[in-house]
């Protein structure tokens, strides 16, 4: 059973990955895969929906910062729909939350 | 990265005779991660954490079990990972050891830096040192972590529960079967310590082909058919031999001579 749901929405160069479950070392990989994928079609806005993760650890803080760095490279959009506290707070503790784009709805 | 493997591997559940230590030792693999905070919820659980504390101590726990996955084993290399649980008169002290390379992670590089960070600021004191034999302990200790509302001395059941009920989730149990397997871990967690050879629960669980498979002790002899006649429900008869789809007692020798093994096999589906 995956501990970690994957949803895409993909149309007209706009994205929105959702992830219900728990984000570590054994479902990043699929995430990754999953959003390399997408920005190599070329997107003008990423969304990054985590307001279903239960549990996020350094391996999603990686995740995030890698999608952050070749978002930026290709001039995407990237934006990280807030996750419950205990998944926010992750970014906090190591200062990220000032250094990406967080919403706590997706944008329309 | 050591394992791509579905499967959890074997998980080796030690719980003291008080509900105050247990032990999970595991195949260092990704699948084992969820396992590792299961056994720490669960023990939290028992030790009347409230939960926002025990999602410190699982965070921690994470992180360690990442650093021992990603860097203590040359490619294509398994091995094992030891999670410790206590709470002594300074608070609750997490552990973790791999019998790894030894790299203690410290400045190793950057993407290592994120996980010692999170640990330390959870954790009000962090010790990062080369593990006996090799291999690399992280020792986290929380030394006020908010208490639970409500406790109910449920000893260590909740960490077996959890354990067994994430393996069994991982192999593709049916929701009923899950069930099945979580009553057959209150079951062992109530009853095998009082047949064990020295009073503690050990439980050894390992999965595959879609089975979960159990080993039960060591007990003393005669021990295994006592706890199977002690896990009777009134109007229900033995819970294990009812829930479980291969119930035996083996003969074994242990540490300190002839002993009982129960051998328990629960299938995803029936």
């Amino acid at each position: 059973m995956a501990l970690l749901d994957l949803n895409v929405e993909n149309s007209d160069r706009r994205a929105r990955v959702e992830l219900q479950g728990e984000l570590d070392i054994s479902s990043a990989a699929r995430v990754e895969e999953q959003i390399e994928a997408l920005q190599s079609e070329g997107l003008d806005l990423l969304v990054l929906d985590l307001r279903g993760l239960s549990f996020m650890d350094s391996t999603g803080l990686r995740l995030v910062v890698r999608t952050d760095e070749a978002a930026r490279a290709e001039g995407t959009s990237f934006v990280i729909v807030r996750g419950p506290e205990a998944v926010h707070r992750v970014f906090e503790i190591v200062g990220l939350a000032d250094r990406l784009q967080f919403a706590d709805e997706p944008p329309v | 990265m050591v394992s791509q493997d579905e499967n959890v591997g074997t998980v080796e559940l030690l719980l003291g005779d008080s509900r105050d230590a247990a032990t999970l030792r595991l195949t260092a693999g990704d699948p084992g991660v969820a396992v590792i905070r299961q056994f720490v919820g669960g023990m939290a659980e028992a030790l009347g954490i409230h939960p926002a504390g025990a999602e410190d101590v699982k965070l921690a726990a994470t992180e360690a079990a990442t650093n021992a996955l990603m860097h203590a084993w040359p490619d294509g290399e398994v091995g094992r990972i030891e999670v410790v649980l206590l709470r002594d008169s300074g608070g609750v002290v997490l552990t973790i050891s791999d019998d790894g390379t030894g790299v203690t992670g410290e400045g190793h590089d950057a993407e290592i830096g994120f996980g010692l960070s999170l640990i330390r600021a959870v954790a009000d004191d962090v010790d990062v040192r080369e593990a006996k034999g090799g291999g690399t302990r992280v020792e986290a200790r929380f030394r006020d972590l908010p208490r639970a509302e409500a406790v109910t001395d449920s000893g260590h059941s909740p960490a077996l529960r959890r354990v067994l009920a994430m393996m069994a989730a991982q192999c593709g149990f049916t929701m009923d079967r899950l069930s099945d397997a979580v009553l057959v871990a209150e079951t062992l967690a109530a009853h095998a310590g009082a047949h064990s050879v020295d009073g503690r629960v050990r439980v050894a669980a390992e999965d595959g082909a879609g089975d979960l498979r159990l080993l039960v002790g060591p007990l003393t002899r005669g021990g295994g058919q006592a706890l199977l006649d002690e896990s009777t429900l009134p109007a229900f008869g033995g819970v294990l031999e009812r829930l479980a789809d291969g119930v035996e007692v083996d003969r074994g020798i242990g540490p300190a001579g002839p002993c009982e093994y129960l051998r328990v096999r629960i299938s995803s589906r029936r």
